[in-house]
């Protein structure tokens, strides 16, 4: 962490700051009995998929994706992205990139194309996906050099890629 | 504000109501302070705050490690305030070099955080420090007579007890994975002379 190095600087930001404001009364309000109203229909949601496949992994990343709107866009119209993997914020995993392109199909569909690379030679790599609606998910296929695709027509995604021992969790791949 | 994030996270996960209040109190300021840099107008920061914070709970089974509950919930805002921004055709604030749009820089990641982490040790202070603290900081040049009036502190012992409540704050900040500068002022006069 970055030592806040004048404390009373620091203190008379974090006081002053309008950015420091907070959100609204309402707001708060809000969410917490948002909040509370999942909390009463069960608690929180078990993500029995993402939870084994977390807990039995020894680096679990979270990396997000966040792609172009592709809505409307003619066949064809690409969008791409490679992700870099962070646990929570830490950079892990170096090395390990997970490069995605989605193309318009112009029916609604989009086509996700997508490569993990710089994983171990010989480790295997998994790839999950959910889409919203989904919750049990589905494994696609992954060729031996990495690459892996898949239609959709959901407008977000998420993608659990486990390369060799580490797990790439990638959170909110949003399509059009 | 006194509890271990992990220990208002596991209360979470148990279904705990008011554990999930104590999680919206302790980190909404955090979550809008991360939309409002990204220079959305308050209602849209609102927005943000809101989404980011239910999504939090929806997926703190995912999170491995609660002591990293701020991190996540700044990446997570960054990008919502992002989205948001995208969405509404605003121009959005991106400062630094990183590789996704959808990850503060490290260095505006540390600013936040920096300022989470001297509001949450505010909190922990307890009276009369967090009063006294607030009055003096919390505007330029406050006066020590006004001071003495509000907190029924003689002024002439609201000198002595600012520098032990900061020594104070120091040290909280310092427990928490916060190093602060010993040469950074203790003593210094600050805002709150007369």
């Amino acid at each position: 962490m970055t030592a806040p190095r004048d404390l009373e600087s620091l203190l008379a930001r974090a006081l002053r700051d309008p950015s420091q404001a907070g959100a609204s009364t309402e707001a708060i309000a809000h969410v917490k009995a948002a909040g509370r109203a999942e909390l009463a229909r069960g608690g929180v949601p078990r993500h029995r998929w993402f939870s084994e496949l977390l807990g039995a992994a020894s680096d679990a990343v979270q990396a997000v994706l966040l792609h172009d709107r592709l809505a409307g866009a003619a066949p064809g119209f690409r969008a791409s992205s490679t992700l870099r993997q962070r646990v929570f914020g830490a950079p892990v995993a170096p090395g390990v990139e997970l490069d995605v392109e989605s193309h318009a199909q112009g029916d609604g569909t989009v086509l996700v194309r997508g490569m993990v690379t710089g994983s171990e030679t010989g480790s295997r790599t998994r790839l999950l996906v959910r889409e919203q609606g989904d919750e049990s998910g589905r494994e696609l296929p992954v060729t031996d050099d990495g690459r892996f695709e898949f239609a959709s027509r959901a407008r977000e995604v998420q993608l659990v890629a486990s390369v060799g021992s580490r797990t790439i969790l990638v959170d909110g791949l949003e399509l059009p | 504000m006194e509890k271990d994030p992990r220990d208002i996270v596991e209360r979470c996960r148990r279904g705990d109501a008011r554990a999930w209040d104590e999680f919206v109190d302790r980190y909404q300021r955090l979550v809008w302070s991360v939309a409002r840099s990204c220079r959305l107008p308050a209602e849209d920061c609102d927005d943000v705050t809101q989404t980011v914070l239910l999504s939090a709970l929806r997926h703190l089974e995912e999170l491995r490690d609660p002591e990293r509950v701020t991190s996540w919930l700044l990446t997570s805002a960054h990008r919502e305030s992002w989205r948001v921004a995208r969405a509404r055709n605003r121009p959005v604030d991106l400062v630094g070099d990183f590789a996704s749009l959808a990850e503060p820089s490290p260095e505006r990641a540390a600013d936040l955080e920096s300022m989470h982490a001297v509001r949450e040790a505010l909190e922990r202070l307890g009276e009369p420090c967090r009063s006294l603290l607030t009055a003096l900081f919390r505007e330029d040049s406050p006066s020590y007579p006004r001071i003495s009036a509000e907190l029924g502190m003689p002024v002439g012992s609201i000198g002595p007890t600012r520098a032990r409540c900061l020594g104070k704050l120091r040290e909280l900040l310092a427990k928490a994975g916060f190093g602060t500068d010993p040469e950074a002022s203790p003593e210094s006069p600050g805002p709150g002379r007369i």
